[in-house]
């Protein structure tokens, strides 16, 4: 899967850079694909999800109380946001270290019975070619711009 | 799909954008409410190192309550805030004014004009640290 992780202007902040995922020729990441697909259904909580989102990113930073991680295969770093018993919609996301998230997809709770979902899956996968590109240095965090920087670029041929 | 692989590529989107339009002044607000308020909690708990785990067994309640009241994303009534300033033991009042910033340590330095030595200058510190 060949895709890109770009920075979402509209949540990153001085307090923490939010990333999305936008796959090889599509024009819209994943965090927009979610919201489109649920918005006209759970249009209050879709509202809610982006002022959170920016929240995050501008004035509380990525605090361990925002999210629930008992989430994915063990030591994945996915974990989700919004998931609770009188919300409907869960949000995917990848912690990369701590001030930097990137979210994926997300779908109504309860997920699908008798398996991970779909955007869970991806955004662990995802969260492995990041580990890999941080261990060989592609991809590190910067202090001085408070983001991540190096190659976000992803091809899968790059894997080894 | 390039990049200049000196970072991510800044995006602005049309459909966050429009989303946030339609937040309400009144939606705003009580987002803003549920994060405040959760971060007071969340506040004192800290500064009494007290786990959610403590807090619901004050509380006798199920520790994952806790953990939803501190996401941030829980609209809290009076009568759980009331629950909750009992079980930490601070007025209700406290979880609506703002934070006191934290004093690490009190200092009293003296400057004097004129012809300073420069071995002079000193500080002393107060004697109640708080």
């Amino acid at each position: 899967m060949n895709y890109e992780i770009i920075e979402m202007q509209q949540f990153s902040g001085k307090r923490a850079g939010i990333y999305s995922v936008m796959i090889a020729d599509d024009n819209l990441t994943l965090f927009e694909h979610f919201v489109k697909a649920h918005v006209r259904d759970h249009a209050m909580e879709i509202r809610s999800i982006t002022q959170y989102l920016s929240y995050i990113g501008n004035r509380y930073g990525m605090q361990n109380r925002f999210f629930k991680v008992d989430r994915g295969m063990p030591r994945d770093g996915v974990c989700v946001l919004f998931d609770h018993p009188e919300k409907k919609l869960r949000l995917y996301c990848y912690r990369v270290g701590t001030a930097a998230l990137i979210v994926g997809g997300g779908m109504p709770r309860p997920g699908r019975r008798g398996g991970e979902g779909v955007p869970e899956k991806m955004l662990a996968r995802i969260s492995q070619d990041i580990r890999r590109k941080i261990r060989t240095g592609d991809i590190y965090w910067s202090a001085q711009e408070a983001r991540l920087q190096g190659n976000l670029v992803f091809r899968a041929e790059e894997k080894g | 799909m390039e990049n200049n692989h000196q970072g991510a590529r800044k995006y602005s989107s049309k459909i966050i954008a429009d989303v946030m339009a339609s937040i309400t002044p009144l939606e705003s607000l009580q987002v803003e409410t549920r994060f405040v308020l959760a971060g007071r909690i969340a506040g004192i708990m800290d500064s009494r190192h007290m786990s959610n785990k403590e807090l619901a067994a004050r509380m006798g309640k199920n520790p994952s309550e806790i953990s939803r009241w501190l996401s941030g994303t829980h609209n809290f009534t009076i009568d759980t805030l009331s629950e909750i300033a009992i079980a930490l033991e601070v007025p209700v009042a406290t979880f609506f004014s703002p934070a006191q910033p934290r004093v690490v340590r009190d200092v009293r330095l003296t400057v004097r004009s004129g012809n300073i030595p420069a071995d002079s200058i000193s500080f002393s510190p107060v004697t109640n640290i708080r």
